[in-house]
């Protein structure tokens, strides 16, 4: 008997592409109260649907749209949603959030996901209006950038749909392919946008107002006021506003959080003025732009000529400076903002990106590249002209961008030089370093989609200062110092599950100054679950474990659980000369905090004390031999 | 809450010139995923409208005028990350108060609505030389040059902005507003357009570049 929930439609639409055909599925309460939605849920299915011999570009991988309890809410922070697939980079569990309108909008189609199967024979686009499904003929689009593409679905449906589309990336299946929303947001990170090129499948565009029913809407109506208005005070809030991410790079470079030249550098504060604000706001022209109900308005559109780098559209946020910028040890602001473009319009991540140009910057350096390979390419540090000339290689998958296309990890690996890329299980290394937040590297290390600054980003509070109260996090640490930074990481890993499984946008809580208790409030007013803060803070540390079981499913365990070399290596000058985190004993510390075996394992006793039930995993995984279940 | 109650709440917030209660119900417009656009028009825009009424009649004085302006400008700071701004510009617009003039509340309210509507909009400030007009002009190529002169020893200077412009670039419709002006001046002195309030001037700008 299916048990319905309040504030879920209670469905999930599944696509499958290789028939052409569309069918509804009802989920239930006891799902939700378990998985809550986004990241968790997509979690569930990869487990139970997606065997660890697919590969990602196989048509048995799946990709999942999920939006969590929050959607239909409309309170700061809702806009998100998540897209969970068995990532190109990692192949094991990848996710990624974005936001603009796609999430409520999802919501406004009846809809809690939508589960994208199969590879259709020709490109299609999906459109939903309200109740009405229909997979439409994408040749036409096939092959237009980003940007060109949501507009051409627009034009085909309605200019009030909101739609998520891949680029030439994806349909090229670069690794690192992105998925673009409303041309504004991005699910950038995992390479899922690749594997929805691997399926012919362009993009969807949906448009709808049905919201669910709520178990009081009148408290939620209340708290969501209260909520925003809270938010609308809050000095970060309006510091967020007034310069976006990209106003942390002058402190984050300042303390050599920001990488510089491929993670070797140090002291660069002179030439990283440029990207730094109020220089990035006038040179760049900076209108702040808002996901749907978002107070804070973080999004950056920038417009500018220049003879060579001339941008009107997304500006480049705080991660892109640091990787496509500082990384590369490009100086120029106009020119990141161009590079940014450039990967937008592709639809590829541009942290990934930056990570990929960087190395490829040290191996010409070093002359690591047969000569034939690189033929009369010079890649030398800083150059801005080659940086957008590779991204236009990778998008095209042409010469040395084909190489480069298959990620830093495969190009380090290539080229004889796997420890010189940076990353963590295939997923690269964010723009934070882990040798300024020291909690940062058991959070790489242990991250369930790879390296990540959000699912888990302790360096929040180790640099800003971001206190999470209920949690026992009530003031700010000391850099360098090894106490409680493990238990720091493992709380912000538990949260950040929670924040991509709801779905909602971190800064709320980072910058914008959200009570944690407020928002359970609010799920507690849509669901009528009457949750605990432990009930919470139960469900993501149930959660993330979950996503570590697919990660040792397929064969992503404990043994990549390791940071490359140059993280652990202290550089001579600087902010944080000298440091770097007693990683071995972090770790072990971590999955005794965790309650894994000394391996890094769970156990059956572990799993069952956070709500996974054997019959959870048990029909696809076994625990005693830590393998699938082969049927 | 229904939305016409958020622009009426919008609008007696500029007449009053309450920037407590503009802002605050800028937020709960966007909480109500309101269109950010309409609010600016039937709300705020309107209670602006209601002002200058009020000045003509000499109801209420600048002091009042700049307060409303002001909770204006801080609503639509929260309400302009929500507009629906197509990425390309609209066209660009050079604003400026003439040369002996510092009258600049008008101007000041058409650069709003313009850049609201996806203007781009360089703004020259007040007491503007001619020079400064064509120097302007040369840099930035605007479609629309917009001119306003409060007085009517300053506004005697607009034909020779006219002409200095013409020079330039022939293409450019010039436009021009404030209290010493109207149509048949306008007429008079060969502008290709005048407009008694900001939001009729961004119409009449929209319907000389063809938008």
């Amino acid at each position: 008997m299916i048990l319905l929930s309040s504030g879920y439609h209670n469905k999930v639409l599944r696509v499958d592409l290789t028939k052409g055909r569309t069918r509804i599925e009802h989920t239930d309460e006891r799902f939700y109260k378990v998985f809550l939605g986004g990241a968790g849920m997509g979690a569930k299915i990869l487990l139970d649907e997606v065997p660890s011999h697919v590969d990602p570009f196989q048509p048995a991988n799946k990709v999942v749209f999920a939006t969590g309890p929050f959607q239909s809410t409309r309170i700061p922070g809702s806009a998100k949603w998540s897209l969970i697939s068995k990532s190109p980079m990692t192949h094991t569990f990848g996710d990624s959030a974005a936001g603009a309108s796609f999430g409520p909008s999802l919501r406004g189609c009846g809809l809690d996901a939508i589960v994208v199967e199969g590879r259709s024979p020709s490109p299609v686009y999906l459109w939903i209006e309200d109740g009405t499904v229909e997979l439409r003929d994408a040749s036409a689009l096939w092959g237009l950038e980003t940007f060109d593409t949501i507009d051409a679905m627009k034009s085909d449906t309605s200019k009030k749909a909101s739609v998520a589309a891949i680029g030439p990336a994806g349909e090229r299946l670069v690794r690192f392919a992105c998925v673009v929303v409303d041309k504004h947001s991005y699910a950038g990170r995992s390479g899922i946008g690749a594997v929805l090129g691997s399926k012919k499948f362009k993009g969807i565009a949906l448009s709808g107002s049905a919201t669910p029913s709520f178990f009081d809407g009148g408290a939620l109506d209340d708290i969501r006021k209260d909520i925003t208005r809270t938010m609308a005070r809050s000095d970060r809030g309006k510091e967020l506003r007034a310069w976006g991410t990209p106003g942390g790079f002058a402190t984050y470079n300042a303390l050599d959080n920001t990488p510089k030249k491929n993670w070797d550098g140090s002291s660069w504060t002179e030439e990283g003025k440029e990207m730094e604000t109020p220089h990035y706001n006038e040179a760049l022209n900076v209108k702040p732009k808002a996901c749907i109900s978002c107070p804070l308005a973080c999004h950056r559109h920038v417009s500018f000529e220049h003879p060579s780098y001339g941008v009107d559209g997304p500006g480049p946020e705080y991660e892109t400076l640091a990787m496509l910028g500082a990384n590369c040890l490009v100086r120029e602001v106009r020119a990141v903002a161009k590079a940014n473009d450039l990967c937008n319009r592709y639809g590829m991540d541009t942290i990934s990106a930056g990570s990929a140009i960087a190395l490829a910057m040290e191996a010409y350096e070093k002359g690591w590249f047969p000569p034939h390979v690189i033929g009369d390419l010079h890649i030398d540090w800083g150059d801005p002209a080659i940086v957008l000339h590779l991204i236009d290689l990778i998008g095209k998958r042409e010469g040395i961008g084909s190489i480069m296309a298959e990620g830093a990890a495969t190009l380090g690996a290539t080229l004889g030089k796997e420890g010189y890329a940076v990353h963590v299980r295939g997923l690269d290394v964010p723009g934070h370093d882990p040798r300024l937040s020291y909690s940062l590297s058991v959070n790489y290390a242990t991250g369930t989609r790879g390296a990540c600054h959000y699912r888990g980003c302790p360096e929040e509070t180790e640099i800003g200062g971001f206190l999470l109260p209920e949690y026992g996090v009530t003031k700010k640490p000391r850099f360098f110092e090894v106490e409680d930074k493990t238990r720091l990481a493992v709380i912000h890993q538990n949260f950040g599950a929670i924040m991509g499984s709801a779905v909602l946008c971190a800064f709320m809580f980072v910058e914008g100054e959200a009570s944690i208790s407020r928002y359970l409030d609010a799920l507690n007013a849509m669901t009528g679950w009457g949750w605990s803060f432990e009930d919470l803070s139960r469900c993501g540390e149930r959660i993330y474990n979950f996503q570590r079981l697919v990660n040792i499913r397929d064969g992503k365990g404990p043994a990549y659980d390791v940071l490359p070399k140059k993280l652990l290596t202290p550089a001579p000058d600087g902010a944080r000369m000298g440091k770097a985190p007693p990683f071995d004993d972090m770790m072990q510390e971590c999955y005794k905090l965790r309650g894994w075996t000394k391996e890094g394992y769970p156990t059956r006793e572990m799993l069952a004390s956070v709500g996974i039930e054997p019959s959870l995993y048990e029909d696809h995984f076994d625990l005693a031999t830590m393998k699938e279940v082969i049927k | 809450m229904k939305k016409e109650d958020v622009y009426k709440k919008l609008t007696d917030a500029v007449v009053s010139g309450d920037e407590k209660l503009s802002t605050a119900t800028a937020h709960d417009a966007i909480s109500m995923e309101l269109d950010a656009y309409e609010c600016i028009q039937q709300g705020l825009n309107k209670g602006m409208q209601i002002v200058s009424d009020l000045y003509e009649q000499r109801k209420v004085f600048v002091p009042q005028i700049l307060r409303s302006a002001r909770a204006m400008n801080m609503a639509v700071e929260i309400l302009k990350p929500h507009l629906e701004v197509d990425s390309k510009s609209s066209g660009t617009v050079v604003l400026g108060v003439v040369e002996g003039d510092i009258h600049d509340i008008g101007k000041n309210l058409v650069k709003l609505l313009c850049e609201a509507a996806g203007y781009t909009v360089v703004d020259l400030g007040k007491s503007v030389t001619k020079d400064a007009f064509v120097a302007s002009i040369k840099e930035s190529s605007p479609q629309v040059v917009g001119m306003s002169s409060l007085m009517t020893t300053s506004m005697v200077g607009m034909p020779d902005v006219i002409a200095a412009v013409r020079e330039v670039d022939g293409n450019i419709k010039i436009i021009i507003g404030g209290g010493a002006v109207s149509q048949s001046y306008a007429d008079t002195i060969g502008a290709d357009g005048y407009a008694d309030d900001a939001a009729k001037a961004v119409k009449l700008i929209g319907k000389l570049v063809g938008a």
